[in-house]
């Protein structure tokens, strides 16, 4: 200890040879040039990290897409079930026991979404958007019956969320049962591919959501629609989607259609307790709007909306197109004999 | 016990020739734990479950400490010899008139365009906008007293043939028409939707109650102080309010799908009673002879319904199958004009008469 010892002949520098020198420069050098080069090459030209427009270093969204929500079918369960008579929870009920029951669709864990419609700053009494009886009776069901582990509310609606979700009921409804409601912001959104679909094959989607969800379930008014003549079941998933989604009324059937296909819930619940007749999709009037006695629960979307545009809307010309092409995408079937049971 | 230096003189190398095994492990350990963090904030990004992130805005207010950021004056600083008054909320192209003690404004004027329009009535803008659409306002009432809330959208059509089209829209039989002034409206249950001018509005409550009913038809009174610029009313509808006297609550205006008829746009309409469905009809087409190819289609299309009854100086005289009651149509210039669902076939000459008288007022 105390020693002078250091350096210790381990540590200390060997002199360098040429031969090193040069091999060393050499390497300097080459390794300069590579990183010139990968700097200022053109950006067409081959490795070049150029990048003077900041475009290709933009972070690049990866589509993600939906998994299947619904549940296997089953032997001898109808596909749609109507529920009339009764309180709107009394109603729910037997249109969901006639399809084999909350139970069924719902186990014990899962983490749910419902989609009601939220899109106007309106009232319920306009019958523009969902009853929020019907959001809050099914959140204590799915929670209580189902026991479900979660439930989670969320639309994108077209006027500011806050206000939509408070004037139409659906918040304080959704919070009294249990529920929680989720509003979209910028961040909220990812690109979803959509495998078939012609004008949303990648768009942005409210996913936020939908993270660890297991279990969609979509509630729907059933209402007059300016440019497509009913927005019911499946329309009312246009909700979810962000971006400039206005453009497409320029193609309204084609995109009701991509919606069908573009989420496959595990159920789809109209509302038939207070129907807008006309003046749609926003009302105004409640003279337009025509109370009614009417739950629907199913499976098929398509089918329950054929149904609806003919008993509950009372149009008893051709359906709308939109209906026709979803059933060309395969997202159900019109014919919907032989397919409803109606308990009453 | 003799330590080793860790650095040599030249600050170069670790001297040391011994580095303990839980030195190792714990630095292992570190390391693995920053890759970690590293891969999940990666993961996450914004792919979070919302769940765990989102506090409840009870659990943000508990806590939250109060902390006053501005302490407002006593009193507004007055320039002395200046009367100031206080500032009143932006009520915009809304006259003073739809306040008072109980109902003032709860939200900012909002204002739309054709542009942007689909922001608040999307699914629905394309009415508007056909018809000659130029500008929405929008802006919310609420009481002091109960915390009702009004919503009022007043819609600048550009003119009245724009406001009278979605008026028509919106009107039925039904609902009975009340004129205030220069305002045309009819009553709902919450609220009430009319029309002045230029301007369409639709007012609605957010329940249903006497106050609400009271504060929308006192509302749509104030709509007559609404100023708007001269213009010159369309030919067709001072043909039906002055040439056949009919009051102009009960002209509508139909853009499309006129008698059911995809070809047919563009009609309007006087009723002459509001308990009557006899209505006189008026249209200007492009040019006479365009006039005359559409009312050769007309009477085609009519002829599986009404059985053609006489041709007259006043027009063509057709009578239902089944209803009984007559259709008249006529052509003069580029006008086609009539009347329809008329019980009463002596009155077929008066009605044409008065329409002759028409013409000459709105040329």
């Amino acid at each position: 200890m105390g020693s002078k010892k250091y350096p210790h002949a381990d540590y200390q520098k060997e002199p360098i040879s040429r031969r090193e020198f040069i091999k060393q420069g050499v390497a300097v050098a080459a390794m300069s040039a590579a990183a010139g080069y990968l700097m200022l090459a053109p950006e067409n030209y081959p490795l070049s990290l150029r990048d003077v427009t900041g475009l290709r270093s933009q972070p690049k969204e990866k589509p993600f897409q939906l998994p299947d929500f619904r549940v296997p079918k089953e032997a001898g369960v109808f596909d749609i079930g109507i529920g009339r008579n009764g309180s709107v929870g009394v109603k729910l009920r037997k249109a969901l026991d006639a399809i084999g029951g909350i139970t069924r669709y719902i186990k014990p864990g899962d983490v749910v979404l419902i989609k009601p419609n939220v899109a106007f700053d309106r009232p319920p009494m306009l019958g523009a958007t969902t009853n929020p009886e019907i959001i809050e009776e099914l959140i204590r069901l799915l929670l209580v019956e189902g026991r479900a582990r979660e439930v989670r509310v969320a639309d994108n609606p077209i006027e500011s969320p806050v206000d939509c979700f408070a004037k139409s009921g659906i918040r304080l409804a959704t919070e009294r049962a249990g529920g929680k409601v989720y509003l979209p912001d910028s961040n909220a959104f990812e690109i979803l591919y959509t495998p078939g679909a012609t004008l949303i094959e990648q768009w942005p989607f409210f996913k936020r959501p939908f993270q660890n969800v297991n279990k969609v379930i979509g509630v729907a008014p059933v209402k007059d629609h300016n440019l497509c003549y009913a927005s019911m079941g499946i329309k009312n998933w246009y909700g979810l989607l962000g971006g400039r989604r206005n453009q497409f009324h320029q193609n309204i059937h084609e995109i009701v259609s991509d919606l069908s296909i573009m989420i496959k819930p595990t159920l789809t619940i109209l509302d038939g307790t207070r129907i807008l007749m006309k003046n749609g999709p926003t009302g105004g009037d409640p003279s337009d709007v025509k109370p009614a006695d009417v739950i629907m629960a199913g499976v098929d979307p398509v089918a329950m909306d054929a149904w609806a545009f003919e008993n509950l809307l009372e149009r008893k010309e051709k359906l709308p197109e939109y209906l026709y092409k979803a059933e060309q995408k395969g997202s159900g079937k019109i014919d919907f004999r032989g397919r409803i049971k109606e308990v009453v | 016990m003799n330590q080793d230096r860790v650095f040599n003189a030249k600050r170069r190398k670790l001297l040391r020739k011994h580095i303990p095994l839980s030195e190792n492990v714990v630095t292992v350990g570190l390391f693995g734990i920053l890759i970690g963090v590293g891969l999940w904030v990666f993961a996450q990004r914004h792919h979070y479950d919302p769940k765990e992130r989102t506090l409840s805005p009870e659990q943000l207010l508990q806590s939250s400490h109060p902390e006053k950021l501005y302490t407002p004056p006593l009193k507004p600083w007055v320039e002395p010899g200046m009367d100031i008054k206080p500032a009143t909320a932006d009520l915009g192209i809304f006259p003073e008139a739809i306040l008072d003690q109980d109902w003032q404004v709860a939200s900012r004027l909002k204002q739309f365009n054709p542009d942007n329009l689909f922001e608040k009535i999307d699914g629905e803008a394309e009415k508007f906008i056909r018809q000659g659409f130029k500008a929405l306002y929008y802006i919310v009432l609420k009481s002091k007293d109960d915390g009702s809330e009004l919503s009022i959208e007043l819609f600048d059509q550009g003119s009245a043939t724009g406001s009278i089209g979605i008026f028509s829209d919106h009107w039925s039989d039904d609902k009975e028409i009340q004129q205030n002034g220069p305002v045309t409206f009819f009553k709902t249950s919450n609220g009430a939707i009319g029309r002045k001018g230029r301007y369409f509005f639709r007012i609605a409550g957010d329940r249903e109650s006497e106050k609400i009913r009271k504060k929308s038809e006192q509302v749509a009174g104030a709509f007559s102080q609404l100023k708007e610029p001269e213009e010159n009313v369309s030919e067709e509808f001072q043909i039906l309010s002055q040439g056949l006297e009919i009051p102009s609550s009960l002209i509508t205006f139909q853009s499309k799908n006129v008698f059911q008829f995809d070809f047919l746009k563009d009609f309007w309409f006087g009723q002459f009673n509001s308990n009557d469905p006899a209505r006189a009809f008026v249209h200007r087409a492009g040019s006479p002879e365009e006039a005359k190819k559409l009312l050769e289609e007309i009477l085609n299309e009519q002829s599986f319904d009404y059985e053609k009854v006489e041709e007259t100086e006043w027009g063509v005289i057709l009578q239902h199958n089944y209803l009984k009651n007559y259709f008249v149509i006529s052509q003069q210039g580029s006008f086609i004009f009539g009347i329809e669902n008329l019980a009463d076939k002596n009155q077929i000459q008066p009605i044409m008469e008065k329409f002759a008288r028409g013409f000459q007022h709105g040329q």
